[in-house]
């Protein structure tokens, strides 16, 4: 234990932490913090989420039939009350458009016309006209969920997935969009600014000992090659501490979008238009997020350590990770945190994939330990 | 006892060690050869860094390698490049290397203290390494050597960078530890070893060529040694003739110390061979190599 404080301290040195710290600064400017400032972004977003929100509050987390046939009522309502409004108004009937009807048919080809229009929506930002269009599209999903059957293009339906998808549309799940792809956003960015830590903070565990020749002086020791083992085990601490701090500040910073009320709706529902192997709420999904993101950075951490083991010096460390953080930004990311259980992947590759990843990660593990404790150490 | 057993180490069909055989008990060995000799080859086996091809290694009859950590723990070893972190403090690195010896705390820190005023770095035993000269980091290299009170004490180039009058308090300082323990010291550098080493190995071809006292060693090339004046212009002529070994200029003539089989002629004065010339005769091809242009 007391080598591996000695090693933590190595690797979190004043110098190295600044630096992750400008990194991770940086890095939410540039790509996270848009998620924050501008959730939601724009109208009829927001719309949707009040909506959404209040179908929560009225209906609880699942609408059946009947409690659609009064959100119906509750839009035609909204629809002659919108209908009042523009008959209140002398320009609006004198162009024609006294009902809600006429307002969203109107040819806004016409300059006169498209002012009227403007002038509702986007300059006054009439409540009541955004959310009838929100209620509209909600209304649309729900009527139109057997679209959900072809959410599988580049191959046709399995029985199970045929199952999932009726299950889905039948199950009456409320979920706002807005809050999950926002979340998927956030955690894609985040699971990113993970990956780059760890390849900062662990490349130089190995390295800078061979680089400064300290190497020979550790495993002539009595300690000897145990090294190895115990800065791999350092490196996977660090690691898990990097990865705790990262998604710590985000779910603090995450608290602030207010999703609460949706935690734990079923991720599975017309309104999101997502369709996954299992019965999950966004907690759950958040939680299985969570877990991924720190499976994966285990299994990068012991990737990069040996990396750092083996490269002969920091350009080339660098060059063997590009490839490595092109792989998981553009793929293993994509697949492995974001897009877990859906119903486009195969039931069992979630799982597989972690599984293979333990393995790979494990065998390398020990093939380098083994390795490590035979090796002649020559430079 | 450290028993050096037929040790050959190979890389590939690179042979840099052949049928090394050895034996070290208390007292200073002085490993003399050449850069490139394989000093460094046998130095890294004798520290676990590398592994004999064929061979063996024993401590007190039990293979070393066997042995483990119950070896490595009475070992101290300055390696030819000592590495440290700059950003460090002599007394952070060796609080550093005290665990990786394992030593207890309160023992390291007593420890720590003794060897920093021995080497005399106590002064800047808290400033950060970056800022010091070679001398003064060879000299927390000996320290962490000698950290765990070594019973078999490697030094590959300890004088490295050291001045003079720290050469002589290093040497004094071996001699004094050596009474108790092994002290292997790897150099080129003869001065070194003369005056402290109980025996040379001197290595040459990957083999070992000679291992003994200095008399022994010097009886090489006993009766072979000469000193003469000679006027410059015969010096070109004379030195085809003999082996060379120093050369200075005295009364306006050249006074050459040289080795010569040959019958001695009256001007030459037989002079006893020391250990500088028996490295110089013996190494005169690997020498004249490195020197060629």
């Amino acid at each position: 234990m007391r080598i591996i404080l000695y090693e933590l301290k190595k690797i979190f040195q004043l110098k190295m932490v600044c630096l992750l710290f400008i990194i991770s600064f940086i890095f939410y400017q540039l790509f996270i913090n848009f998620y924050f400032e501008h959730f939601l972004n724009g109208r009829p977003a927001l719309d949707l989420y009040r909506i959404n929100m209040e179908m929560i509050e009225q209906y609880g987390y699942k609408m059946n039939q009947e409690e659609f046939e009064h959100f119906k009522k509750v839009y035609e309502k909204e629809k002659a009350a919108a209908d009042a409004y523009l008959q209140a108004r002398q320009e609006y009937v004198e162009a024609g458009l006294d009902t809600y009807e006429k307002f969203r048919t109107a040819d806004t080809e016409k300059q006169e016309i498209r002012e009227l229009v403007d002038q509702i929506i986007f300059v006054d930002e009439v409540d009541l006209f955004w959310e009838l269009l929100a209620r509209e599209t909600l209304i649309k999903y729900y009527e139109n969920r057997n679209s959900l059957f072809s959410i599988v293009e580049d191959h046709p339906l399995t029985a199970e997935q045929k199952e999932r998808i009726k299950d889905t549309i039948t199950s009456g799940n409320i979920m706002s969009a807005e809050a999950f792809e926002n979340y998927n956003n956030l955690i894609r960015y985040v699971a990113i600014l993970i990956v780059i830590s760890i390849m900062f903070m662990i490349s130089p565990i190995f390295l800078q000992d061979r680089r400064n020749h300290v190497v020979f002086l550790q495993y002539s020791n009595k300690t000897g090659r145990k090294i190895f083992n115990l800065k791999l085990q350092t490196a996977l601490i660090a690691a898990g501490f990097i990865t705790t701090i990262q998604l710590g500040l985000f779910f603090i910073l995450y608290r602030g979008n207010k999703v609460g009320m949706f935690l734990n709706a079923n991720i599975n529902s017309v309104f999101t238009h997502e369709v996954f192997w299992f019965e999950l709420t966004f907690l759950q999904y958040i939680l299985l997020t969570i877990v991924s993101v720190y499976l994966l950075a285990f299994a990068l951490t012991i990737i990069v350590a040996v990396l750092s083991n083996r490269a002969p010096n920091y350009i080339s460390m660098v060059g063997f990770q590009v490839p490595l953080a092109i792989l998981l930004f553009a793929v293993v990311i994509d697949y492995l945190v974001v897009r877990i259980t859906k119903i486009g992947l195969p039931i069992y590759f979630l799982p597989s994939a972690y599984v293979l990843l333990i393995l790979i990660g494990s065998f390398i593990y020990f093939w380098s330990v083994k390795r490590e404790k035979k090796v002649d150490l020559l430079h | 006892m450290l028993v050096v057993n037929h040790v050959s180490k190979s890389y590939g069909k690179f042979e840099a060690l052949k049928d090394i055989n050895l034996e070290f008990s208390n007292g200073v060995y002085g490993l003399l050869a050449p850069n490139g000799a394989g000093k460094t080859t046998l130095i890294k086996m004798l520290t676990t860094l590398i592994f004999p091809s064929k061979g063996e290694i024993l401590y007190n009859g039990t293979n070393i390698t066997r042995l483990g950590e119950k070896y490595r723990e009475l070992l101290g070893y300055l390696p030819q490049e000592f590495g440290y972190y700059k950003n460090y403090s002599p007394k952070q690195f060796l609080e550093y290397i005290g665990a990786l010896k394992g030593m207890d705390k309160k023992v390291l820190e007593k420890r720590i203290d003794d060897l920093l005023k021995l080497v005399a770095l106590e002064d800047v035993a808290t400033k950060k390494m970056k800022k010091f000269s070679g001398g003064m980091i060879q000299r927390v290299g000996i320290a962490q050597a000698m950290l765990n009170d070594p019973k078999i004490l490697i030094l590959d180039e300890p004088t490295a960078g050291l001045d003079p009058k720290e050469r002589v308090r290093f040497r004094n300082l071996l001699s004094e530890l050596a009474r108790d323990r092994i002290v292997i010291l790897s150099t080129h550098i003869v001065s070194d070893v003369e005056s402290i080493a109980n025996e040379i190995i001197m290595i040459k071809d990957k083999q070992v060529l000679y291992k003994g006292s200095i008399d022994e060693i010097c009886k090489i090339i006993a009766g072979m040694v000469y000193e003469t004046s000679i006027p410059y212009e015969q010096a070109a002529m004379f030195k085809k003739e003999v082996f060379s070994l120093s050369e200075k200029q005295e009364d306006g003539l050249l006074k050459i110390r040289f080795i010569s089989k040959k019958a001695p002629e009256p001007t030459w004065t037989a002079v006893k061979p020391n250990l500088e010339d028996v490295f110089l005769y013996v190494y005169r091809d690997d020498i004249q190599e490195s020197s060629a242009p």
